[in-house]
């Protein structure tokens, strides 16, 4: 019995002298998440395969994230995610507690579009909150703008939306009703939702990306907010839906280092292999976000075409949200969405 | 040493033989499981401003009682239809024979082995716009009905899913019940309906309680079938625990409304408990009587058909839609390809974590057999009252509901950093496993005669002999099928895995869940059809050799 105490003794200091020196060292592999689902293989492969043949440094990824669960990492310190990709909202409210700042190169770059980035986020992917509207259902033209997305008399259907507060369903609220899009912020809540109750029956809610992508397919809705990106999928696998290119709202997401994440080296030399043009252009071809970086050129096929937000028209026509006052407000909003949402 | 060796203190060793039998179990639940509990009531009574403040916000939100009520409502519903579904079912298994017999249990084992995450899936097949419900309900003449994302898409799934629970108990109290009772009611000249209501029914509502009871604790906590065929505008308190963890991270209300929900099962549970012997009917045996039995009438007949096709026929939708060309789960499906199958063997997400699954499947096996055999021999040297407290100790998991036990073990596994290992969810799963191999150990073990060791005592074998060459063989059913439920319970177990399961280590119905949730990747529906091919192959195999044995 002593002798079993002994080995069990001896084998757990073994255990934490090797997990001391795996710290110390280069580690074998590293862990990068984000929202899921085919992106997520997609960024594997863009960035994640040339990183492992130029290091030695394996890329696993793991999806969806969410503030939540990179919440419970740095409270236990338990943390799994070496990078992680997150809304710009997540690290303009939380630098400094729950992200780590980044080494000063990563730090508010010049060649990303302004409102995104910070000390602890660089922008890294960009995509479009985009209207899209099944051909099938209006095959005599469809909605043109968020004031006939909320008009169910017009276009009677069902309505696909993301079940999330922040930056989006607010905002194309406040436009249907009549706010022009330099009145938005701040953002007039009880207005908002008063516009949102009014087509509550009609709205389906999607959670992650690939969902919003299943609705096209199986036309499960008649119109739908989706994320550009995410469309690209149903566009390839012919769902007949057609983007509207109009007051859409451009967002980029950023890359961030959690804090008192295992190899903050190995994490910051991750993130600026991924967001050097030709890889950011390599993974806009395999899933069409926009190019975070400028410069980055991709050749896209036609179903990327139909729904990048990269082009000069579309980057100049889109609007542009205020981030820094939703991270601001952003308990407040989460407090009164999901007060709305089981009501 | 030698003072423990005098005859009186005989009494004495029996008893430390029976504490040291025990201790495993008991140290095991306490340390794992009680312990995680009290943690998730702890966290419920955190609240700065008093311990009950955070009671008192719940208590306080329209929204949160509304989802409270909307929970227990849709339970209930689901434990009302699976009575209603599933007694005819069981009625007419006692009143058959033979073959038909056969197939009617073949029925309901296949249904039961049967993945939940398989079963879930295709249901979301099923209710999707579009779907074959869908299309039927408009090739009826209908306005097209899109059940995914309403409660009542969720309360059809769950009782489809619950059915074989209920059925089980329901068919054990009634094939005990002696129809020479409903002849002597019918020859003294009660009408059928009366013998029915006055004579029959009420021998059966031990069945109907013990199967009611794990129905409505079991949707209670039921988080698969909310989530993924549920919508956010309508949650279920099991929706509204995990999103309060996972998206907004307010573990004390989470904790407060696993509270309320643990309490609401018991106040169900406690009860009915004290009445009944709720516990030996949650896994029932079958017996397969021979001879002829009067043929049933026709409505019953064509009801048990009509039961036993929605026992098995929607997971069938899961063999078509794997063989898309697409990335897409839209039916009817385009293009033929077999490639996802390829990507089930080669993906190292998929077979991984069937390896893992597996992996941790067999050493959950393992150690819930031991520890219930340790225990159910132990019940065997106590007293009577003890034997109850044990018995309801190792049950409990059973009926907790699973969202509580998924952040009980949630949080206090990140704590101890069992979380993302395979002893996390070795630990895990053994506890929900504990109660299925129990039963049916402990039951072989309580019919088996005592004078078997004591005559191979007699004839100078030792203890460790007598048990391996005498106890062992003789209990060998019920070791296997307490062995093999604990497997099932184990490689099928998703609430809790979802809450532990890591990067770089997912169980195949983590996975499972995640191509449904976040990835769109049709390779469940093949991993799906292959599982349901080796379910229906092992029920059948095992049927025919059962069979032969009883030949």
């Amino acid at each position: 019995m002593n002798r079993n105490i002994g080995r069990l003794v001896s084998l757990a200091a073994l255990a934490c002298a090797m997990t001391g020196l795996a710290q110390a060292q280069q580690p074998s592999q590293i862990v990068s998440a984000n929202t899921g689902g085919p992106y997520l293989d997609a960024t594997l492969e863009a960035w994640g395969k040339t990183f492992t043949e130029s290091t030695g440094i394996k890329v696993i990824g793991d999806g969806p994230q969410s503030l939540a669960k990179i919440q419970q990492m740095v409270k236990s310190g338990n943390i799994t995610w070496d990078v992680v990709e997150v809304p710009p909202v997540f690290t303009l409210r939380h630098c400094g507690t729950l992200f780590q700042e980044l080494p000063a190169d990563l730090q508010n770059r010049k060649d990303v579009l302004p409102g995104f980035g910070n000390a602890c986020g660089v922008p890294d992917a960009g995509y479009a909150n985009l209207m899209l509207y099944n051909t099938k259902k209006f095959p005599n033209g469809g909605p043109k703008n968020w004031e006939d997305f909320f008009d169910v008399q017009k276009f009677p259907g069902k309505r696909g939306l993301w079940n999330g507060a922040e930056g989006v369903n607010l905002e194309i609220a406040l436009l249907a009703d009549g706010v022009a899009s330099k009145d938005l912020y701040p953002l007039d809540l009880n207005r908002a939702f008063a516009k949102l109750t009014k087509l509550r029956p009609h709205i389906v809610f999607w959670s992650t990306g690939a969902q919003s992508t299943q609705m096209m397919e199986s036309q499960e809705v008649d119109m739908i907010m989706a994320w550009s990106s995410r469309a690209y999928p149903a566009l390839k696998n012919n769902a007949p839906f057609e983007p509207v290119w109009n007051q859409h709202i451009i967002y980029n997401n950023v890359l961030a280092i959690l804090k008192g994440a295992p190899h903050p080296a190995v994490s910051a030399n991750y993130i600026r292999h991924a967001i050097d043009p030709a890889r950011q252009a390599r993974l806009a071809e395999l899933f069409p976000v926009a190019p975070a970086v400028i410069g980055a050129t991709p050749k896209l096929d036609a179903a990327g075409m139909k729904i990048f937000a990269g082009t000069p028209e579309r980057a100049a026509s889109a609007i542009r949200p205020n981030l820094q006052w939703v991270a601001d407000n952003s308990a407040e909003i989460q407090r009164r969405w999901t007060e709305w949402l089981n009501k | 040493m030698q003072a423990l060796y005098t005859p009186s203190s005989a009494g004495r060793r029996k008893a430390v033989t029976a504490v040291l039998l025990l201790l495993p179990v008991f140290l095991f639940l306490v340390l794992f499981f009680v312990w995680p509990v009290l943690g998730v009531l702890g966290d419920s009574l955190s609240n700065e401003a008093g311990p009950l403040k955070e009671y008192a916000n719940f208590f306080a939100s329209g929204t949160y009682l509304q989802i409270l009520a909307r929970t227990i409502g849709s339970a209930l519903l689901v434990t009302f239809l699976c009575v209603l579904v599933g007694y005819p079912y069981a009625y007419l298994m006692t009143r058959t024979r033979g073959r038909m017999l056969q197939v009617l249990t073949g029925i309901v084992l296949i249904s039961f082995f049967t993945s939940v995450m398989v079963r879930s899936f295709a249901w979301i097949i099923l209710m999707q716009r579009n779907g074959i419900i869908d299309r039927l309900w408009q090739a009826m003449g209908f306005e097209s009905i899109v059940l995914r994302g309403t409660i009542l898409g969720v309360v059809i799934a769950m009782v489809q899913i619950m059915l074989p629970f209920m059925i089980f108990p329901l068919y054990s109290a009634m094939v005990g019940i002696d129809d020479r009772l409903e002849r002597a009611s019918a020859s003294l000249g009660a009408k059928k309906w009366t013998t029915f209501w006055r004579i029959y029914f009420p021998l059966s509502v031990p069945g109907v309680v013990a199967g009611s009871v794990i129905v409505f604790v079991t949707s209670l906590g039921f988080y698969i079938i909310p989530g993924l065929i549920g919508s956010p505008s309508s949650q279920l308190l099991s929706h509204l625990i995990y999103s309060l963890i996972n998206t907004v991270l307010n573990i004390p209300m989470a904790s407060t409304a696993s509270v309320v929900m643990l309490l609401v099962a018991l106040a169900v549970v406690l009860p009915v408990m004290w009445r009944f012997d709720v516990s030996g009917n949650v896994v029932a045996r079958f017996t397969v009587a021979e001879g002829g039995a009067p043929r049933q009438s026709l409505l019953l007949r064509s009801w048990a058909w009509l039961v036993g096709a929605l026992l098995l026929l929607p997971a069938l939708v899961v063999i078509p839609i794997s063989f898309p060309e697409n990335r897409s789960f839209v039916f009817p499906p385009t293009g033929f390809s077999i490639k996802w199958y390829q990507n089930f063997f080669t993906n190292p997400e998929w077979w991984g974590s069937f390896v893992n699954s597996m992996r941790i499947s067999v050493m959950v096996t393992i150690a819930a057999t031991v520890l219930s055999v340790f225990a159910a021999l132990a019940l065997r040297k106590v007293s009577a009252r003890t034997r109850t407290v044990v018995r309801a100790l190792i049950l409990t998991p059973r009926i907790v509901p699973g969202i509580i036990i998924a952040i009980a073990v949630y949080g206090q596994f990140m704590a101890w950093r069992f979380s993302g290992s395979t002893l996390g969810f070795v630990i895990a799963h053994t506890i929900m496993a504990l109660p299925f191999a129990f039963i049916p150990i402990a039951a072989t073990l309580e019919q088996f005669d005592k004078r078997f060791e004591d005559a191979s005592a007699s004839l100078g074998a030792s203890k460790l002999t007598t048990f391996f060459r005498i106890v062992l063989p003789l209990i060998r059913t019920g070791l296997l099928t307490g062995a093999l439920f604990a497997f099932v319970i184990s490689f099928d177990e998703v609430i809790v895995s979802l809450f532990i399961s890591g990067p770089t280590l997912r169980t195949l119905p983590v996975q499972m869940y995640r191509s449904i949730a976040s990835d769109i990747d049709p390779t469940i529906a093949a991993a799906s059809t292959m599982l349901l091919l080796l379910t229906t192959c092992l029920v059948i195999a095992s049927m025919i050799f059962t069979n032969k044995k009883v030949r």
